[in-house]
């Protein structure tokens, strides 16, 4: 009798851990929160700009796969999973074969290519050793084999506080591959061009009071105590008309830890807000089918980190 | 039955006397409940701050309202990254953590003499540390989150540019002391000696040390310094000496463990002096009363 109704407790308990969590099945069911699925990502912690979407609609995932190392090290091996857009479900993964930070990944336009820089003070390590005083970029195909690799002197483009050096990404043919300078994309070389790099619908925005990624500016509302990262990571929809901007807290005690504010950008009219209790990744990725946005929770440097992927409404119906 | 109680009465006054011992332990440490309630060491109490990493750099400096400002590594979602730490040190009440426009490393801070301005610059071997590859910038005292370039002079700075420093034959790292009377010269890689205004040396408070960290003065006239203590206690210890005649004022032998990560700094009436340390990503400041 007694394990009968310890067993009960435990059931209902874990029925309400589960309905209640943040992006759980009852604020799911009920829109609470804005957040409207979240996909697990096994083995996968995202680490920076490295949420893309592919030719066929299907979501791409770039991040580090921890695993154990010598003397408790971790091995940061850099992987890209295939996501069904529809259900999360992990339809195939690349392993690159390397190790480090991912900091942006771009894909070709016809979808069979990935450039990855890496975080220019978290470099990838390569076989013949890291080089810092670099920023690496390489060229992929979609199972992983390297194309090539490249490295951009921090003397030439110096990085960011963040670790980033120069936008990353292809010429409308995707034959260009550029970062700082232009790079033929069959052969890794250093090319003069005057093909100009595919407009960039995500693009990191300074933090202040007013943001204004158009003639309007936007003021995103948060607590004084809201002390944000230097640079804010946006999104813009598919149409051009509104921007979703992803602002992160950078440190410290606070309960709100990430907010979403998704603005017309004609009018500034704020859509959606959306303000989140859990550490995100510095990435925001418009759903390729839904009218949402995709964030990642930040995964923490630990073997066998699993992270996870959360969709928050856009405000346009959904 | 009766023996096997006996022998689980035994395991747990064992167990006991074993937790006991080692709260007895522990709580005899350099600023453990111990120390504090019989007043051994002149700890008054520690705050703690999480995901907070200071280091030798990371000198604190007081924004004249109680509070100080400090540079330190922080955790954040993206992993250790530079940043300002404003706080209460007596409370541990935090004013906000401000991330630094800074390629890494830990930068060294230095008010304006009207307090308005905090310029942010490089460590001396480390240079280039700004996003667009200066030296330093610098930010608001009000608004810790807009900062612009500063050219500066040389990366040894030891006070805010434009505000009197000894001349240079004393050391890169001579400061005044007590209203511009005192000069306080050396410590690392030179003895650390006490001069007057003149140059005249008045006394040489200890020998060169360059596991030491930079002395602090009060405006009550207090000089202290945290540096290693004797090998075999493993823990390091404090100093403190008049600014005026250089006599040493008392001593606070550290337990083994109790070691500095940053340099000691004084509460803006000198009646408390702060020692930061550092343990498994949470820096802990210790306050200790003015001997």
């Amino acid at each position: 009798m007694t394990r009968a109704l310890l067993l009960v407790a435990l059931l209902l308990g874990g029925a309400g851990f589960a309905l209640s969590r943040p992006c759980g099945w009852a604020g799911q069911l009920a829109g609470g929160g804005g957040c409207l699925a979240a996909f697990a990502l096994r083995d996968l912690a995202v680490t920076g700009d490295t949420l893309a979407t592919d030719a066929q609609g299907r979501l791409i995932v770039g991040g580090i796969d921890y695993r154990p190392g010598r003397r408790d090290r971790l091995q940061a091996q850099m992987v890209v999973a295939t996501l069904d857009p529809a259900t999360g479900a992990e339809i195939a993964r690349a392993d690159l074969g390397m190790q480090g930070r991912p900091e942006q990944l771009r894909l070709s336009p016809d979808g069979t290519a990935m450039a990855i820089s890496c975080n220019a003070l978290y470099t990838c390590d390569l076989p013949g050793g890291s080089q810092p005083r670099e920023t690496r970029v390489m060229l992929f195909d979609r199972d992983g084999e390297r194309r090539w690799s490249a490295g951009i002197a921090h003397r030439h483009a110096p990085p960011d506080a963040d670790g980033r050096a120069f936008e990353l990404g292809f010429s409308p043919s995707g034959n260009v591959v550029f970062a700082h300078v232009a790079f033929d994309a069959a052969s890794g070389q250093v090319i003069l061009t005057r093909q100009q790099p595919l407009p960039d619908p995500n693009a990191r925005l300074p933090a202040g009071a007013e943001i204004r990624p158009g003639d309007t500016a936007l003021a995103l509302d948060l607590p004084d105590d809201f002390i944000p990262f230097l640079r804010l990571d946006s999104a813009r929809s598919p149409d051009g008309d509104r921007i979703a901007i992803l602002a992160r807290r950078f440190s410290g005690p606070g309960k709100l830890r990430a907010a979403i504010r998704i603005h017309d950008i004609a009018t500034g009219r704020l859509l959606a807000a959306h303000d989140i209790d859990r550490e995100l990744a510095p990435a925001i990725l418009w759903h390729p089918q839904r009218d949402a946005v995709i964030v990642a929770l930040a995964g923490k440097p630990a073997a066998g980190a699993d992270s996870e992927l959360r969709l928050y409404a856009a405000g346009a119906g959904e | 039955m009766r023996r096997g109680r006996l022998i689980a009465a035994a395991v747990a006054a064992l167990a006991l006397v074993g937790a006991a011992g080692l709260a007895a332990w522990h709580g005899s440490r350099t600023c453990g409940w111990i120390d504090r309630a019989l007043g051994r060491s002149g700890c008054l109490g520690t705050v703690v701050f999480e995901g907070v990493a200071p280091s030798r750099n990371s000198i604190a400096q007081p924004l004249g309202d109680g509070r100080v400002v400090m540079a330190v590594e922080m955790r954040t979602p993206d992993g250790w990254r530079p940043g300002l730490l404003v706080f209460d040190p007596e409370t541990g009440a935090e004013g906000g953590r401000y991330p630094l426009p800074l390629r890494g490393g830990v930068a060294r801070l230095f008010l304006s003499p009207d307090g308005a301005r905090l310029l942010i610059a490089c460590g001396v071997i480390r240079q280039s540390c700004t996003e667009s590859g200066g030296d330093a910038v610098v930010t608001q005292r009000d608004d810790l989150r807009v900062f612009a370039d500063a050219p500066v002079e040389g990366r040894s700075l030891t006070a805010y540019p434009g505000t009197p420093t000894p001349p240079e034959a004393y050391g890169f790292e001579a400061v005044f002391a007590a209203r511009g009377s005192r000069i306080l010269a050396g410590g690392s890689t030179r003895p650390l000696v006490l001069l007057d205004a003149d140059g005249s040396r008045i006394a040489e408070l200890a020998r060169h040390d360059m596991s030491a960290f930079p002395a602090a003065v009060s405006d009550s006239g207090i000089i202290a310094r945290g540096e290693p203590g004797a090998p075999e206690r493993g823990g390091d210890r404090l100093r403190f000496w008049d600014v005026q005649d250089g006599a040493e004022l008392g001593r606070v032998e550290g337990s083994a463990g109790w070691r500095l990560r940053a340099p000691p700094f004084w509460s803006e009436d000198g009646a408390s002096l702060f020692v930061p340390r550092s343990q498994r990503g949470v820096m802990l400041l210790d306050r200790f009363r003015a001997p």
